[in-house]
């Protein structure tokens, strides 16, 4: 392939016992500063490289309440997108509406007795609209962590995994696995909310 | 003219150095002045914009923001947003706590909102909305 030369105004500064401590690029409307400001020897260079952070909300597959079900992406990991991504958003299938109607019909309402907080269950629902990886948050009213009692949580579980299909995301007329959530909202034995 | 420090590209080239000069102990670090920091924190904060929130380049950015200035108010905040948006309570509230406790007129009423739109809130949400109003001077106008 011939090279190419670029034509972007960088400009390098480069110190005799350093090396390269500053690049700049000036543009009409903005600019990037580059500064070097710490040298480390390589291995501290590579322990921080290998820092294992992921992204805020990421789900492991190995480590959730149906780890073993057929479950699948239809796209990479990297590609999940956010529920929020698409217009309409994804999520509830056909309606909230219907979704608070099944749980009326599904869910016995003396497993929430006594029970207040914010029980969340994150999910991916992949491009057919089926749902997978759930793993739970929980929160007292006040925002504080919380347990939840075992047996409403497995139901509610076991309620969100038989329904049969999920609002896809549509990234460019295309649907596409996406990280969603539902979030019980109890106060004092009563289900006050079913949210986003 | 805004600029912005891009923290991979420092990485490059602390690479290149690192790799060019290692049998050197004295490592170079540069050190900032107060006043440069909190420039600094400001100036990186500028640059979440290129990042889809929650990434791990943005926390990177907010977290190196964070490292400048621990009390800057709307690194704080933008930590929330990627939590908010995906259902993690205890950690929406700690991020928008800090915010609101750095920068209470800029982002009380914003947590109000929050409380009131994603969490149904409306005790919580009323009271952050008090709060600002009081702090503004608004009282009685709401």
């Amino acid at each position: 392939m011939d090279s190419t030369i670029s034509t972007i105004p960088f400009r390098f500064i480069y110190d005799k016992s350093l090396g390269l401590v500053f690049s700049t690029l000036e543009r009409k409307n903005f600019g990037v500063k580059n500064e070097l400001v710490e040298q480390m020897p390589i291995s501290k260079f590579k322990q921080l490289a290998n820092h294992h952070k992921k992204r805020t909300g990421y789900i492991n597959p190995s480590k959730t309440l149906d780890q073993n079900s057929n479950f699948s992406l239809c796209g990479k990991e990297l590609d999940i997108t956010d529920y929020y991504n698409s217009d309409p958003d994804g999520g509830f299938f056909p309606d909230k509406r219907d979704f608070l109607s099944s749980f009326r019909q599904n869910v016995d309402t003396a497993l929430f007795e006594d029970v207040s907080g914010y029980l969340t269950f994150r999910f991916v629902i992949n491009c057919k609209g089926e749902a997978g990886r759930f793993t739970t948050e929980m929160a007292s009213l006040d925002f504080k962590p919380a347990d939840f009692p075992k047996n409403l949580v497995q139901n509610l579980f076991d309620f969100l995994k038989n329904r049969k299909e999920w609002a896809t995301t549509d990234l460019n007329e295309k649907a596409t696995d996406t990280y969603f959530y539902v979030t019980f909202k109890f106060n004092n034995g009563k289900l006050e909310n079913i949210l986003p | 003219m805004e600029s912005w420090k891009i923290s991979c590209l420092k990485f490059f080239s602390i690479l290149l150095l690192g790799l060019a000069s290692c049998s050197n102990n004295n490592w170079y670090k540069k050190e900032f002045t107060a006043d440069e920091k909190l420039t600094l924190a400001k100036s990186l904060l500028g640059g979440v914009g290129f990042y889809y929130q929650g990434t791990v380049p943005q926390q990177f950015l907010m977290e190196e923001a964070l490292s400048f200035d621990s009390t800057n108010a709307d690194i704080w905040r933008e930590f929330g947003n990627a939590p908010v948006k995906r259902g993690l309570a205890v950690n929406m509230q700690y991020f928008y706590g800090k915010a609101v406790k750095f920068n209470p007129k800029d982002w009380q009423g914003w947590r109000g909102y929050l409380c009131l739109y994603f969490y149904r809130d409306f005790k919580r949400a009323i009271n952050d909305f008090n709060a600002v109003d009081s702090l503004l001077g608004l009282v009685g106008n709401s």
